[in-house]
């Protein structure tokens, strides 16, 4: 059961780079009850209008919200790494707003949603870590609309990919100057509200300007200070670090 | 739709204004029909990115060629500004 263990510490770890958790705030974490379930690509955690048991927790594999109009089209609206919880408003809200689903073969550790409410209730400092978590959640949010209504399809993609290469290394992943983005351009497309064929084609545009560098579905970064400028890139709203509140 | 369809047909979406772009790659759409909607809305998505793509008379042309490299549709976009006046 060590992998378990390591897994849960993905999340000790993402929290704690929020606050500063005691070792009795960490043992609480690690010891809260969950099911472990590995999940193929595309499988639903969570659908528009459920009522959430649990509070999913990503331990390995990509994840994302989706939300889809009347007539059918779909929306990426977030995207999760390896050590997120993918639902943390999910603790409080009754009834989901959106759909969350695997990007990729992906292990998740499911944990009661009420264990997680009574962790919250008893440890101050997680409570404090759990609030900012959803914050940044919230900016990143706010990002992605800024993103998508007011820039162009080069610096959309461009900052997208700086956010998940951020996000990788702040999550102590490798990224070893690029990283895997299991994203087809059609999905790419639904997250930057652009069509595939605009998508294949600007990232055709990053690489031919050598600010990317493909293969398959590995996006090599040699020069982070090109793509951060063409991408209109900050980290600031993703607010790493520790918050001294 | 769910993502990751198979054994679609393929389509090319070339771009013609000042510069002529080849796409030598391709995408798989559903059927024709699917992959000229697209082109339209492809055209759209070039000119909200540079509007001065059609400015002072250029046109800018969205061209989808099928595997067979027969023309499927093309979509072309003027614009036309008043007379200067006298």
């Amino acid at each position: 059961m060590i992998e378990l263990e390591s897994s849960l510490m993905l999340l000790a770890r993402k929290l704690s780079k929020h606050v500063v958790l005691d070792p009795d705030d960490r043992t609480a974490l690690l010891d809260l009850p969950y099911m472990r379930r590995t999940l193929d690509p595309s499988t639903y955690l969570l659908r528009e209008g459920d009522s959430p048991q649990y509070c999913s927790i990503l331990m390995s594999g990509f994840a994302y919200r989706q939300k889809l109009t009347g007539d059918g089209a779909r929306q990426i609206v977030s995207l999760h790494i390896p050590g997120e919880a993918l639902d943390l408003q999910s603790l409080y809200l009754d009834t989901a707003d959106h759909n969350i689903q695997t990007l990729t073969r992906a292990e998740v550790a499911l944990v009661p949603r009420e264990a997680m409410r009574e962790l919250i209730r008893a440890r101050p400092s997680i409570a404090q870590a759990v609030m900012i978590e959803i914050l940044v959640e919230g900016s990143i949010g706010r990002e992605w609309a800024l993103n998508i209504g007011r820039r162009n399809a080069q610096t959309r993609l461009a900052h997208l990919l700086c956010e998940v290469a951020m996000r990788l290394d702040a999550q102590g992943l490798p990224t070893d100057g690029g990283y895997e983005l299991p994203m087809t351009q059609e999905q790419l497309g639904d997250a930057l509200g652009l069509t595939a064929v605009h998508v294949n084609r600007t990232l055709k545009t990053l690489e031919a300007k050598g600010l990317i560098v493909r293969d398959r579905r590995h996006i090599g970064i040699p020069r982070w200070t090109g793509l951060r400028d063409v991408g209109d890139f900050t980290g600031r709203y993703l607010h790493l670090g520790r918050q001294t509140g | 739709m769910p993502y990751g369809r198979n054994d679609l047909p393929r389509f090319f979406f070339h771009i013609d204004d000042h510069i002529h772009e080849i796409d030598d790659e391709g995408q798989e759409f559903a059927d024709a029909a699917a992959a000229r909607v697209q082109a339209i809305i492809y055209a759209g998505e070039l000119l909200r990115d540079d509007p001065g793509l059609v400015w002072d008379g250029q046109r800018l042309e969205v061209r989808v060629t099928d595997e067979a490299g027969m023309p499927v549709i093309a979509v072309q976009i003027t614009a036309v500004d008043a007379e200067p006046e006298a």
